[in-house]
């Protein structure tokens, strides 16, 4: 492939050819249909896109597949060109500079600076060509442009200049899009990264990791199921076709030894590590920046965010039978920099709604409670109807600033109806 | 002959150009007889007429054609000759065959002699227009075919020749047939090509010929010329095949004929006869056309126009003459078309045509009379006339006044002496029978009745008595039958006077007994006279009286009178005698008498007095037995009506025989001389009424006075055995359940004053329905272990050695029905008491229910309903069982069998084991099948196995169970090509990842290729795994895609939805069905905690 | 065949193709025609058209069937029930009131027939021997054909 902006009125005329290594035609391995549909010639006459694939089980072909057009440059991979200049005039052209530089939004970088001082001041004479390689590893997203700058002195010492710009469109090789989906109590997200391929070419991600900061730990729930999958042949997941997307997922939670200050003051859950190869195994890789700690919204999460009281469950059964006495434990936690005074209540409209009675304890004045400091109580309810029950209707009243906190559930218990035997 | 109904000859031959073929010598040379032959043979659409002729044949001579017709006054319209001249004698072309070959070594002198020829036949023409061919016949070896040299040398000697002969080079034809043709139709052919072409020539010459002279004629002293001109352009036009102008002639002529030519007494017959003329060619050559609707409505307006122009008075009989043969002629054409209908066809021609002749015949009969043949000649009044429709004795005379009157009246007298020679009768009956032909053939049944009416009065006007009693027996027959009494009112008296006169002694009884019939009204003087002719015949021997008007035909009638029984059938003469039989019971015990009563009703207008009453039973021995001779018994006033009863004793082997009567016979006259014998057969039957009885007031009855329709008839009785003295009752509880052993409990209790030996109780199964008499579908047995055995059948008896007096035993009885149809069973004891055969029988009707209902339903995974399965994915069968029958019933156990199309997916095994059902009680099973690969797209009516109910009544625990087996089919089994199987745990504890695998099954025989999307709906559930790919799918293979899943909130939860479609190949969808087989959601259960 | 001009005749023929009801109805006054002479003639023409009846009334789904037969000068029309009894008019010329008061008439006959069904006495096909009928079809026929 070559772009041509000669003027046939110059002097010079300098061509620009992309040197690509050629490729492998590649596809996730299938067995064939028979012999005949799947050949290469139904293959190249459009009639299939199958390619009887080798019993090595490589996602290559036996197939040569040709460049691909100057244009698709992809960031991270590194631009090879061939710059080649020929002197087109009758006369002897003396002096002969070319520099090439890539022109950046944000910068311009010379290229080949090393050996300017050999091609400095060159002589062509008429027919002459000279040719030079380029290499540049493109680190930056946008519009790239290479540009060639020519001086030379002709035989009547005047100097002339030329200039020609290449653009070269620097695209994404992936297309990364991240979602968090709050747990189910507090600090707890799951990280959802959809990961699609916008390279011609099929990439294998070898590490899609999720760097936590440093008061969470995170785990990789991407390639669980990977473990019992039928189709050993490949690992599909691995393995994204262009256009195709694949999801990852991360469980973080904050560290166990984790202060509440150091977990609060914390902004950012961690950052993507993304490593992949292409082709013949081109190493690509992404790393995003610290992802931010979400806003939780009402609507996502079922406790809210509470700037002053928060209430954990720190144990409780999930799962009963009806008209059991069930015992929760819970904390709460002051979270405000002052110290409340708390009595205890519960809302007898949401237990009459979801049907169950609270046993023991109904009323307590929980005293001081520092700040920063918990309290741990323990509740005990009988469930008097089956299905599955919202447990909350707790009221916490802060005696001192006579404001009351209301929690609507905190948890969910699933009542089975009494065995008979 | 100037006769009113002459159409000529000429007139219906179909014209053919008329071509006469000379020195043919068919008797000496095989050759020149088979052109004659091939030429001659009865060929369909020849436009040609062949005529052999001399050479020196004289063709009529041509008068000198008139330059102007200023002066020239017409004589008529239409020569009778010319026709005939035009058909037969003048030729449009004569062909002279000559052998002669172009090397013929005497070619010069041939040559000659041929020339010799043509000029004979030329000057022979004198003058007509017709041309000369001239055939040569030669030599075929003598003829080469493909040689140009010579073919061009001939060319040279035939226009040399035709120069010779002086005709155009056309004329010649050269025939290589000699000395033996081969092909020879084939040149025949193209022979007759040329002689079509010079005769269709010459036609049109004929035809400008004549039309040349209309602008000459003027329209009043030639009137007559421009008819005869159309007409013979019209003619020449058929001759030339040129049917449109032809008929256009024709319709010109006709049209002249009718509104511009007077018409008046001297010249009617001719323009009448011309007009016909012109309407028949006209209306025959519609017909040709197969525009029948054309030809009738020509003719419609011909008749209507004509009818009215009768003529001159005296001689009406000539129009309504020339009317008939015109209503006939075209009957006679309309018949050759095949377009007839019912309510326009010949038939109706043929009728009009006979009543017109009828129409002639009254007015001959009334004013014809022969005459001396001494006053003069007739025949001088009866020769033929050079014009169409001219007066012999008046010829060529164009003026509207007689100038002779007295040739007038001897003319008159002549032709009226001609018409009553004429056998009018043998016309009419003709025409007649013609009309009744078609009349039949149009089913115009009754139509053809009244023809048939005209036709015995035209028979009986000519005497001929035989075959007018013939068609008045029929008649009368069908008039009676249909109840049109006016009608046999007027027939009848005709008829019986025909049969008087030819002394038919059957049929003259038959019609007098018509008319003595009450429906027929007329006068009481008729009918008492012939009654008393009747009772004079029969009684005293006497011949009938009759009216003075008739002949006299007792020298016949005395000769008939010996004996000879007169057989009538009664049945066929209701009101004049009816009888109805009654046998009081409908069933006589052996020891009782039958009672048989005989009403017997009287019609006749007189007193009438029987001889016998004979009434004969199938059963020969009891004939003698309700007979009566006493004549005092049989004496009947008018309308008097009596009832005969007879007691006899039904014979001791009769039992069990139905006694049927099969005849009854009264006898008038005695039994040894010429008598009637009045047999009822049919008529005592009862009828068949199909409309509810009349409502009978009581009053009537009342007053002594009882309704005739009111009798009951009853032909049959049956003689039944002696009733048995016990009880038989039975127990059971109805209704009897299908294919179960529906229990009855029978009591027999002796109440006979002794102890019965030896009694037979038979149970027997009689069908209700009569026409199903399938005597497999009901076993009967005494004990439920017979149930079974092979032994048990629709009928079972057992013997009760002895049944004490006053003691009641028991016995069971056990029917299994096989079908739900109701029936009865016959429980019948019998034994032998006093020496007779006694018998008890009762009879127990059965209704047999289904005891339950079975209905199936197919559902897929999901619990959705499945219009028809889909093959290898799993669907869940649910059979609901109700019960429908009053009677509770036990479900044993049930068993399903699956098919060899099916896979079960767990064990099968009964889910309603002892369950009872009373009525309207619904159980239910399902069960999880699947089923096996199929070979078609869609397999129809797919059986998917047996399912068996065991099950008994409920109130008899002690009965085996039966078992009743439903056959499941009727599935329909479509291949999906592709199918989502899902695997996904049934609840999930909350927070804990999960997995789904979706395994995508490919049905097809070829490579698929599916997107796959995982659409994530909610912040809930969150996923990982390939949420959008392409996968590759081998044929009939499955690859999976598996998601991690992990859901935050309990209850139940929306999943990501899987979203599937086809990239490949591309022209396929996937079913949009197969969104609903995937699950939505998932129960996410609280997980215990414990930190 | 003679006929005295503008004489009806009306005729009821039932299933079994007998006569159930028959009338002449004269022209010009609606009486009774006198001329019993011919009224034989009357029933062969009304007898022979029913063919034709039986024929057209298949292919008409009307109950009035307009002329069906035509015998000589006599034309016939007919009029097919519901019960399939058989109504014919037998007449030269076409009433003064033309083909409508034909139809009229003929409806109107229809409906006091359906009303002597209603008689119990009365059994269908059976002919009619009524003296009110006489006068009501009188009275129709001086309505309409008047």
């Amino acid at each position: 492939t070559s772009v041509d902006t000669i003027k046939n009125n110059e002097p010079l005329a300098v061509r620009v050819m992309r040197l690509s290594k050629p490729a492998l035609y590649q596809n996730i391995p299938v067995y064939g249909e028979d012999e005949s549909s799947s050949s290469v010639a139904a293959f190249l006459t459009g009639q299939s896109h199958d390619i009887a694939i080798g019993s090595d089980n490589s996602v290559f072909s036996h197939l040569l597949v040709l460049p691909y057009s100057f244009g698709n440059v992809f960031l991270g991979e590194i631009f090879s060109a061939i710059v080649a200049l020929h002197n087109q005039s009758d006369q002897i052209l003396r002096d002969v500079i070319l520099k090439t530089d890539i022109q950046t939004a944000s910068q311009r970088i010379t290229l080949n600076s090393s050996d300017q001082n050999d091609l400095n001041k060159i002589e062509l004479a008429p027919d002459q060509s000279i040719s030079r390689v380029l290499q540049h590893e493109v680190k930056e997203l946008g519009n790239h442009s290479l540009v060639c700058t020519v001086t030379c002195i002709d035989q009547n010492g005047e100097k002339c200049n030329l200039k020609k710009v290449f653009k070269l469109p620097v695209g994404k090789p992936i297309d990364l899009k991240t979602r968090f989906i709050s747990g189910a109590t507090h600090d707890e997200y799951y990280i959802v990264a959809d990961i699609q391929n916008q390279t011609p070419s099929i990439l294998n991600m070898t590490t899609v990791a999720l760097e936590p900061s440093t008061a969470y730990t995170a785990i990789n729930l991407s390639n669980l199921h990977h473990e019992n999958s039928e189709n050993s042949l490949c690992e599909s997941w691995r393995f994204i076709r262009p256009n195709e997307i694949t999801t990852y997922m991360f469980y973080l939670k904050a560290r166990q030894d984790a202060s509440f200050e150091e977990i609060h003051s914390t902004t950012t859950l961690g950052k993507l590590d993304i490593v992949w190869m292409s082709g013949f195994g081109e190493r690509g890789r992404l790393q995003t920046n610290q992802l931010p700690k979400p806003t939780p919204s009402i609507a996502t999460t079922n406790l809210g965010y509470l700037p002053d009281l928060r209430i954990f469950l720190m144990r409780g059964q999930g799962k009963c039978h009806i008209e059991e006495a069930q015992k929760f434990s819970i904390r709460i936690l002051n979270c405000t920099q002052r110290t409340m005074d708390l009595s205890l209540n519960f809302d007898s409209s949401f237990s009459k709604r979801e049907q169950f009675l609270w046993i023991g304890i109904v009323s307590k004045q929980l005293g001081k409670l520092e700040a920063h400091h918990m309290y741990d109580i323990e509740l005990e309810l009988v469930p008097l109807t089956c299905g599955l029950k919202r447990i909350g209707g707790l009221k916490l009243t802060d005696l001192l600033m006579r404001h009351t906190y209301d929690f609507d559930d905190f948890h969910h218990l699933f009542v089975l109806p009494k065995i008979v035997h | 002959m100037a006769w009113a109904c002459i159409m000529p000859e000429e007139l219906s031959i179909v014209p053919r150009g008329l071509v006469c073929l000379a020195n043919l010598d068919t008797r000496h040379q095989a050759v020149h007889r088979s052109i004659w032959e091939l030429l001659d043979k009865e060929r369909a659409n020849v436009p040609l007429r062949y005529r052999l002729v001399d050479i020196d044949e004289q063709y009529p001579t041509s008068k000198a054609k008139r330059a102007t017709y200023e002066w020239y006054v017409p004589k008529g319209i239409l020569k009778t000759s010319w026709m005939h001249k035009h058909l037969h004698l003048v030729p449009s072309l004569v062909v002279i065959f000559f052998e002669l070959d172009w090397n013929d070594p005497l070619f010069k002198e041939k040559q000659t002699e041929l020339k010799n020829n043509i000029d004979l036949v030329r000057t022979n023409l004198d003058g007509r227009g017709a041309a000369i061919s001239v055939v040569l016949l030669q030599n075929k070896n003598s003829f080469p075919t493909v040689d140009d040299v010579y073919s061009s040398e001939r060319d040279q000697m035939a226009n040399t020749l035709c120069t010779y002969f002086d005709i155009p080079k056309r004329s010649l034809c050269v025939l290589p047939v000699l000395p033996q043709p081969d092909n020879l139709s084939a040149w025949i052919d193209r022979l007759e090509q040329t002689f079509i072409e010079s005769s269709q020539n010459y036609y049109m010459n004929e035809i400008r010929r004549v039309k040349k002279h209309k602008e000459t004629l003027n329209n009043i002293t030639h009137q007559l010329l421009h008819i005869r001109h159309q007409f013979k352009v019209g003619f020449f036009s058929e001759l030339k095949q040129d049917i449109p102008s032809a008929v256009k002639s024709y319709k010109n002529a006709y049209s002249y004929l009718i509104d511009n030519a007077r018409i008046h007494d001297t010249n009617i017959l001719e323009m009448k006869i011309i007009a016909g003329f012109l309407n028949y060619k006209i209306c025959r050559i519609s017909f040709e056309l197969s525009q029948p609707v054309e030809a009738i409505n020509h003719f419609r307006r011909h008749a209507d126009i004509f009818k009215s122009k009768t003529g001159p008075v005296d001689l009406a009989f000539e129009h309504k003459a020339w009317l008939s043969k015109q209503f006939q002629t075209f009957a006679d054409l309309f018949t050759r078309c095949p377009l007839a209908i019912q309510t326009q066809h010949p038939g109706f021609y043929y009728q009009e045509s006979a009543y017109q002749s009828m129409a002639r015949k009254q007015i001959a009969q009334t004013t014809c009379r022969r005459i001396e043949p001494t006053d003069f000649d007739p025949n001088e009044f009866l020769k033929p006339t050079e014009f169409y429709g001219q007066r012999p004795w008046r010829q060529h005379h164009q003026s509207m006044e007689i100038s002779d009157a007295q040739k007038e009246r001897e003319a008159i007298a002549a032709l009226r002496d001609a018409e009553s020679r004429v056998n009018h009768s043998e016309l009419i009956i003709s025409l007649l029978v013609q009309a009744i032909t078609h009349f039949k053939k149009h089913s115009s049944n009754r139509m053809k009745l009244y023809l048939m009416y005209n036709l015995a009065e035209e028979y009986a006007s000519s005497k001929d008595y035989d075959k007018a009693l013939n068609y008045y027996n029929h008649i009368v027959q069908a008039y009676r039958t249909e109840q049109w009494w006016p009608i046999l009112e007027a027939i009848l008296p005709s008829a019986l006077k025909c049969a008087y006169l030819s002394a038919n002694l059957q049929d003259w009884i038959r019609f007098s007994l018509e008319i003595l019939n009450p429906n027929i009204q007329l006068s009481s003087q008729i009918k008492n006279q012939t009654q008393t002719n009747l009772e004079n015949l029969i009684i005293k021997n006497l011949a009938p009286q009759v009216e003075p008007t008739v002949s006299a035909n007792d020298d016949k009638w005395k000769a008939l009178l010996n004996k000879q029984p007169i057989v009538i059938d009664a049945d066929t003469f209701k009101g004049l005698l009816e009888c109805k039989v009654y046998f009081t019971h409908d069933a006589v015990s052996v020891d009782c008498d039958i009672t048989l009563q005989v009403a017997l009703k009287n019609g006749f207008p007189l007193p009438i007095e029987f001889d016998q009453l004979l009434v004969y039973f199938n059963l020969k021995e009891y004939d003698d037995l309700a007979n009566v001779i006493d004549v005092e018994k049989l004496k009947f006033s008018p309308n008097e009506q009596r009832i005969l009863t007879f007691n006899f004793t039904p014979r001791g082997d009769h039992v069990q025989r139905t006694l049927e009567i099969t005849s009854v016979s009264l006898i008038y006259g005695k039994i040894n001389q010429t008598h009637i014998d009045f047999q009822w057969r049919t008529s005592l039957q009862p009828n068949p009424s199909f409309q509810q009885g009349p409502l009978t007031p009581k009053w009537q009855i009342k007053a002594g006075h009882i309704l005739w329709e009111n009798l009951p008839i009853r032909r049959k009785t049956n003689v039944i055995m002696r009733a048995a003295e016990v009880q038989l009752t039975v127990e059971h509880q109805l209704p009897v359940l299908l294919y179960e052993s529906y229990p009855i409990k029978i009591h027999i209790k002796n109440c006979e004053n002794v102890d019965i030996q030896s009694a037979v109780l038979t149970c027997i199964c009689s069908n209700t329905d009569e026409n199903s008499s399938t005597s497999d579908d009901t076993f009967l047995f005494y004990a439920t272990a017979d149930s079974n055995s092979e032994t048990t059948t629709n009928i079972c008896s057992m013997t009760f050695k002895t049944i004490n007096k006053d003691t009641e035993i028991e016995q069971d009885l056990y029917i299994r029905c096989n079908n739900n149809r109701s029936r009865e069973i016959i429980i019948r004891l019998s034994y032998e008491r006093l020496n007779l055969h006694c018998m008890k029988e009762i009879l127990i009707p059965l209704t047999v229910v289904n005891p339950f209902s079975i209905q199936f339903q197919t559902m897929g995974m999901m619990m959705e309903p499945l219009a028809s399965l889909r093959a290898q994915e799993p669907f869940i069968l649910m059979i609901d069982t109700k019960c429908i029958s009053t009677i509770p019933i036990t479900i044993v156990s049930t068993n399903l069998k699956p098919s060899q199309f099916i896979i079960s997916e767990c064990a099968i095994e009964s889910q309603i084991n002892n369950t009872q059902l009373k009525q309207d009680e619904v159980v239910t099973e399902g069960f999880c099948l699947r089923t096996q690969p199929i070979a078609t797209p869609i397999v129809q009516n797919l059986l998917v196995g047996e399912y068996s109910l065991y099950w008994k009544r409920s109130s008899h625990p002690d009965i085996p169970k039966l078992c009743t087996t439903f056959s499941l089919s009727d599935f329909n089994v479509e291949q999906q090509q592709v199918y989502v199987e899902v695997s996904i745990p049934n609840n999930v504890p909350l927070q804990e990842p999960f997995q789904i695998n979706y395994r995508i099954h490919n049905r097809s025989n070829i490579v698929h290729e599916y997107k796959i999307n995982l659409e994530q709906i909610n912040l809930i559930v969150a996923v990982c795994g390939s949420t959008m790919t392409s996968l590759l799918v081998p044929p009939h293979s499955s690859s999976d895609v598996n998601y991690t899943l992990v859901a935050t909130l309990c209850g139940f939860v929306q999943l990501p939805k899987f979203k599937i479609s086809m990239i490949r190949p591309p022209t396929q969808e996937i079913d949009e069905s197969i969104d609903r087989t995937l699950p939505t959601h998932i129960f996410v259960v609280p997980s215990l905690k414990n930190s | 065949m003679t006929s005295s001009s503008s004489n009806y005749y009306f005729v009821i023929v039932g299933h079994a193709d007998q006569v159930v009801y028959e009338i002449e109805l004269g022209g010009t006054t609606g009486q009774i025609a006198p001329t019993t002479d011919n009224r034989h003639l009357n029933q062969f023409i009304a007898h022979a058209a029913l063919d034709l009846v039986d024929e057209a009334m298949w292919r008409n789904s009307t109950t009035y069937l307009k002329q069906v037969d035509k015998f000589n000068e006599w034309i016939v029309s007919a009029y097919v029930t519901a019960g399939g009894l058989r109504f014919l008019f037998l007449y030269e010329h076409l009433p003064r009131t033309g083909e409508d008061g034909l139809k009229n008439f003929l409806t109107e006959i229809y409906e006091t027939y359906v009303k002597l069904l209603l008689n119990p006495f009365y059994i269908p096909d059976k002919p009619i021997r009524s003296g009110a009928f006489d006068k009501k079809i009188q009275t129709i026929a001086r309505k309409w054909i008047l």
